[in-house]
Order: structure tokens, then sequence, then C-alpha cells
């Protein structure tokens, strides 16, 4: 774990990013299937199977 | 999802242009409870959209996770703004069987393509279906920007709310109006 000031502030702030991207992305739900024509999570799917 | 994350990340952008580094600072030294909360909510729902079986149960358990989250955090007026959104989008999918309703006229013109009503869409919380299939079909995701940005994504009521309370959030952070007296006098009060 680094003692770096710099470093500890940047991991707080990514961490905060975290939790409100995962509070965003449990609650909301826009319809963005095939965005710009192309879906990558559909895309592993497809060549996963 | 991809949109939300780009969302997101133009939030931050235009925040972090207006306030710099100051803003990154103040960021840093702000602190949301039952992070855990979310993690689990996420997880539900992603077992719901990754199997999709039994979604009504899994949104249901996401939703008390959503619920535990909201109310931890409920000091924080961009929370609750996001809180209400997140219910709006929960009653709506709750009311259609655990997924997002989209008509194939919306789905049309994110996707370009015809998708008949009854299609799940892979890897998603919606689900194609008709105003007249649809309960409570005003939540649903019918909202779209104007032009070519409409291509983007169907959204909902309720995202917008969201979208609207995380920006609350994150501007009142980052621009240093969380009153950090009061917190700590809650968080004072909590522990005594």
């Amino acid at each position: 774990m680094s003692h770096n000031p710099l470093t500890k502030k940047a991991i707080r702030v990514f961490a905060i990013i975290g939790v409100v991207l995962t509070f965003m992305l449990a609650g909301g739900a826009p319809s963005d299937h095939g965005i710009a024509g192309f879906n990558p999570i559909a895309l592993i799917q497809q060549i996963g199977q | 999802m991809i949109v939300l994350t780009g969302s997101l990340s133009l939030m931050l952008g235009v925040l972090i242009w207006r306030y710099g580094r100051v803003g990154l600072d103040q960021l840093a030294t702000f602190q949301l409870r039952g992070g855990l909360a979310a993690v689990l909510a996420l997880m539900a729902q992603i077992v719901s959209m990754w199997t999709q079986q039994h979604r009504f149960e899994w949104l249901a358990v996401s939703i008390l996770f959503l619920a535990w989250f909201g109310w931890l955090n409920r000091r924080h007026l961009g929370i609750v703004l996001a809180s209400v959104g997140i219910a709006l989008n929960m009653i709506v999918m709750l009311a259609n069987g655990g997924v997002m309703p989209v008509s194939p006229e919306s789905i049309s013109r994110v996707a370009d393509a015809y998708v008949e009503p009854g299609t799940p869409l892979s890897f998603s919380k919606s689900n194609v279906q008709t105003a007249e299939q649809t309960t409570f079909a005003w939540l649903s995701d019918r909202l779209h920007l104007p032009g070519p940005l409409g291509q983007l994504a169907a959204w909902s009521i309720g995202d917008i709310l969201l979208l609207a309370g995380i920006w609350h959030l994150l501007w009142s952070v980052m621009k240093g109006q969380v009153d950090y007296a009061r917190v700590i006098s809650e968080d004072v009060a909590a522990v005594s």
C-alpha cells in the first residue's frame, strides 16, 4: 500500500467514483442496446457461443 | 450501461474542467456509506441479466440493497433525488415482471432495427413490448435526446432523475458545499 499522499488521494477519488457508478448501474435502466451499432457485451456473448 | 458510464464520465469531465484540482481534493474527502450495498444490488441485477431467469425475484433483492444504500446516504440531497428516480424505474420494472419495457419504435430509433415485441435484449434490463402490453408505460424507456443524440439510448423519467441527482451530488461535493460540520455531528450522534 502506497504512503504517497497523492496516490492515496487518487485511490480515494477512484473509490468514490466506483461507488457512484455502481449505484447508477444498479438503479438506472436506459435502453442503449446497439449503441452506435456496437455492443461489446453482446459481442463477447456471441463469441462465447 | 454504456451510456450511464459515459454520462458519469461527462459529468466528471465538466466538473473537473470547472473546479480543477480543488474539486478533486473535495471529492477525495467525500464519503458515501454502504458501498457494499450498491455492489450487491448490481450483482443481483447482473445475475438477472445474465441468466434471464427469476427476473422479478432478482429485482426485488436488488431493490432491498438499493433502498439500504439510499437510506444510509439520505443526508445527501443528490442521493435522495437519484433514489426517487431509481424508485420510479423499479416501480415500472416490478409492474412488468422485473424488466424495463421499451417500445419497438424506441428501440428501432436506438438500434436502427425492428425488434419483435416480447424480445428481451441480451445482457440488458430491457424488454421490447408495445405500450398496450406495458403497465405504467409513461415510466418506461421512451425519452430520446434531440437529433442524432436520440440514437444513444431510450431513457425513462427515472433515469433523468437519477442523472440529475448524481449531477447534484458531484457538483455540491466538488464545489465544496457539503456541510461537513453537520455530517460530522450526525456521525457523532449515530455512534454515541
